[in-house]
């Protein structure tokens, strides 16, 4: 529980001293990188389920009609959601809980801690982050029916909240964006070690 | 205060967007004109107006969109109240179902040699005449 | 024994048990299955044993009806007959194809399939097959490779036997056993220039034989068999009209009456709603030792419920593009089709960047273009030809005409003709076949015959598939047939008639395996009642 509700208070939230903000373009790659890197941790996952226990979607090509050509396992889907879910869940919290950066982050040097604190974040607050970045872009493509891949990725929703999770990002000077905001975090460059 | 009521706001459209993608939009969203759910339920208008138009042509006592609804609901399992207030996915999949039905009963239609089932030509005539319309 | 008749003595009279006049398939099978028996038999033969020009043209004859080549083309006059050019294809008549149809006037024969049925198998061997299956679960048990997914009660899938090309010929096949056979005599360049009667015109005596050369002389048997084809054995009776001038069988002016085809031409196109479904089943393949090919018809009881008769649809996968005039429209289709098909979901669900699952990746991977093509939405298109069941039309028929042949003999034409009930057969079928197959998720059709197309109303493309039937019809009635059951000429004691001519309807099958089996069982009634 924060003290104090002025616009002081957002400097409890400032860098310490020897570490800066890291810039929004940093971060948007290292979101990039990590958004590539669950996409293929979920792909060899449920890939493997697959080969262990049949696949969910099979292609016969030779079938007779074109609705049999395609078959889908519905609750396989479900499973696979599941499982997408909780891995990219895994992907982001238990790092950042544990060193206070994802993959992306940790190659571009940045680091996600608790605003006023230096501490990384507490499972609680980890959780609600990867709330508010993640599933607007996984519901996404959980939801929607078969349609040419282009569609899904352009898809308004995820797009419109992205954006404003970028804009309150920019606007802000600590580079706090909505998601931050809420789960009181704060991405700044990696202390540099000295010496 | 500013960033606060901005802050809030934001979040209101977040929650509510992932309030929808979850589907429980339907609940809250105000029942949509069956014409309305019949005319968007095809992707692609230029075609279904290109098929529309031929059906128009040659029945031409069909010619009112609301004639049209009125005559698709007629067929749809559910009626009025299916496509009313089904999702867009479930209006498609019923007029999937009824489309193969119009095969199975031989209720079809010859347009340009084309063999159409009667649901899916009135299905683009009415698109035709929506997009005309608009 | 073979003879040549330009060596046989001038005015010779030859006597015989049985004159077979015709060594096509119906001369040769009757003619074998007399082989070893007390009965002594002549095959009275036009041509050699080659295809010879000169002969050829004797069976020149014009069209004066539907456009149809000249006569001369379907038909081969030599040794072996037209089975020298035959296309192999077999499958026996179904039971619905005896009964007379509702609303169909002249349908119906006088016989049944169980008549016909022990003779089929009989004829399977002749016809150098090896199988007498011809159910769907026969040839496709596991479903491979697999028919089309229809409603059988709709549409169905048939199968044909395809005969080796090597062994087509009944001419190449039995030459030998025939050579061998001491009771029966194959006279070659022997033309039959008519059939002699008695005075009462009831009982065949003689035929005169010609030569082209000039030479002349007399068979004369007990029983007499006209076993060259639709066409021609029209015109022998015609002309046999010393004592009877309308000619033999001729009292209700029958003969040459009820021609029958099996009409065909491009009807319609399908576009395929995906990639182009697996019609390798429609195709001539092998199973075994055998060649089969499956072909789509109605179902019989789509035919007995509408009241039509059968149709054949062919299909052909036609790489090509759409016709012409289809352009946009075709276009517009086909995306239409795509709308509604709840497409299912090809990629992964939960991941941020859309990622097919591993059997899609595979399947793109495997076939870019089948994948590519859906994409782009390209129409690779399926050809359906019809092949047409007509219904008995007396004004459809084979007629003597002024002109005379080399040999003098007057000519025959050809008035062909088609019915409304066959208008509405192909309109109805192909609009049942776009039903079904839309339906079975396959494509949609594309009707592309027009009916009021071409002068004739019928398209300009349409040809007969050479099958020539029903001008000296099977009936137990003389006012409706040339023949009775026994293939007796109504009104003769002793003439007999063989081959398809006698088909009262064309069924929705080729004619060979039946021609077959009837002149077996003419063969069989000739030894035990007529000869004895």
């Amino acid at each position: 529980m924060e003290i104090g509700h002025d616009r002081a208070r957002s400097s409890t939230s400032a860098p310490r001293v020897g570490e800066s903000v890291a810039g929004t373009f940093r971060r948007l790659l290292a979101w990039m990188i990590d958004l590539l890197a669950v996409t293929a941790l979920v792909f060899v996952v449920v890939s493997l389920i697959d080969a262990a226990i049949g696949p969910t979607v099979e292609i016969r090509p030779d079938a007779a009609t074109l609705p049999a050509t395609v078959s889908v396992d519905r609750a396989r889907l479900v499973l696979d959601a599941v499982v997408a879910t909780g891995l990219s869940a895994a992907y982001f919290v238990a790092p950042w809980t544990l060193a206070g950066a994802s993959l992306g982050q940790l190659a571009l040097r940045i680091r996600v801690r608790r605003a006023g604190s230096d501490k990384t974040l507490p499972v609680g607050r980890a959780t609600a982050r990867w709330l508010l970045l993640f599933p607007p872009v996984a519901t996404v493509s959980t939801f929607t029916t078969g349609v040419p891949l282009l569609g899904w990725f352009l898809w308004g929703g995820a797009a419109l909240w992205w954006g404003i999770l970028f804009l309150t990002t920019v606007a802000s000077v600590t580079r706090q964006g909505l998601h931050d905001q809420l789960a009181g975090s704060v991405v700044s460059k990696r202390r540099v070690v000295e010496g | 205060m500013r960033r606060r009521t901005f802050l809030s706001a934001a979040t209101g459209v977040g929650l509510s967007w992932l309030w929808r993608s979850y589907g429980f939009w339907p609940a809250f969203r105000p029942p949509a004109t069956a014409i309305e759910r019949l005319a968007g339920a095809l992707d692609h208008h230029e075609s279904a107006a290109v098929i529309g138009r031929a059906y128009v042509q040659a029945f031409p006592r069909e010619t009112s969109p609301r004639v049209l609804a009125a005559l698709l609901v007629e067929r749809i399992p559910g009626g009025l109240g299916a496509v009313s207030a089904g999702s867009e996915t479930q209006v498609r999949e019923l007029l999937r179902r009824t489309i193969a039905e119009d095969f199975s009963d031989l209720e079809i239609v010859v347009l340009h040699g084309w063999v159409f089932a009667r649901t899916e030509a009135r299905l683009c005539a009415l698109t035709a005449l929506r997009d005309r319309a608009a | 024994m073979f003879a040549d008749a330009r060596s046989v003595p001038r005015d010779t009279r030859l006597e015989t048990d049985v004159c077979i006049i015709g060594a096509g398939p119906a001369g040769i099978t009757l003619a074998r299955e007399f082989i070893g028996s007390p009965f002594r038999v002549s095959v009275l033969e036009s041509g050699g044993l080659e295809y010879d020009q000169e002969t050829q043209e004797l069976y020149e004859g014009g069209s004066i009806g539907l456009p149809y080549p000249d006569l001369s083309g379907p038909r081969l006059r030599f040794f072996g007959g037209t089975s020298n050019h035959w296309g192999g294809i077999c499958r026996p008549f179904d039971e619905a194809d005896f009964e007379a149809r509702e609303g169909i006037p002249f349908t119906g024969w006088p016989i049944s399939k169980a008549d016909v049925d022990p003779f089929y198998v009989r004829a399977v061997p002749i016809v150098r097959l090896h199988s007498g299956d011809w159910a769907l679960d026969d040839w496709s048990p596991d479903h491979t490779p697999v028919p089309l997914q229809l409603d059988p009660d709709r549409i169905e899938t048939r199968v044909t036997q395809v005969v080796d090309e090597r062994l087509r010929s009944f001419g190449r096949n039995y030459e030998g056993e025939l050579r061998r056979a001491s009771n029966v005599t194959v006279y070659l360049h022997a033309n039959a220039m008519g059939i002699q009667t008695d005075e009462s015109a009831q009982t065949a005596t003689t035929v005169p034989v010609l030569t082209p050369e000039g030479n002349a002389f007399q068979v004369a048997a007990k029983v007499f068999v006209l076993g060259v084809g639709a066409i021609e054995n029209v015109r022998l009776l015609l002309v046999s009209n010393d004592r009877r001038p309308a000619g033999l069988g001729n009292q209700h002016d029958l003969v040459g009456r009820f021609f029958l085809e099996h009409p065909r031409f491009l009807a319609a196109t399908i576009a395929p709603f995906g990639a182009a479904p697996n019609l390798t089943f429609y195709d001539s393949h092998r199973i075994g030792d055998a060649t089969i090919r499956g072909y789509l018809a109605s179902s019989k009881s789509f035919q007995l419920a509408e009241g039509l008769l059968d149709l054949q649809l062919r299909v052909e996968l036609d790489d090509g593009e759409p016709p012409e005039d289809a352009g946009d429209f075709a276009r517009h289709v086909v995306t239409l089709g795509k709308d509604l098909e709840s497409w299912q979901r090809l990629a992964m669900p939960g991941t941020p960047i859309p990622v097919p699952y591993l059997d899609v990746i595979r399947k793109v991977l495997d076939s870019p273009e089948d994948t590519y093509s859906y994409i782009r939405g390209r129409v690779n298109n399926i050809g359906i030809t019809t092949r047409i069941e007509p219904a008995p039309n007396p004004d459809s028929r084979v007629l003597l005409v002024g002109e005379r042949d080399e040999l003098g003999m007057r000519r025959v034409a050809l008035d062909w003709r088609l019915s409304e009930i066959d208008r509405r057969n192909v309109r109805q079928t192909l609009e049942l076949f776009g039903a079904e197959i839309a339906r079975a998720g396959i494509g949609r059709l594309r009707i592309v015959y027009d009916q009021d197309e071409g002068e004739s109303g019928w398209p300009d493309d349409m040809g007969g598939g050479e099958h020539l039937m029903g001008t000296t019809r099977m009936s137990n009635d003389p006012k409706q047939g040339v023949v009775d059951r026994d293939c007796r000429v109504h009104g003769m004691a002793n003439l007999f008639v063989a081959g398809s001519s006698l088909f009262p309807t064309a069924g929705g099958a080729t004619p060979t395996l039946m021609l077959v089996a009837l002149a077996l069982r003419l063969a069989d009634h000739l030894k035990l009642k007529v000869l004895t």
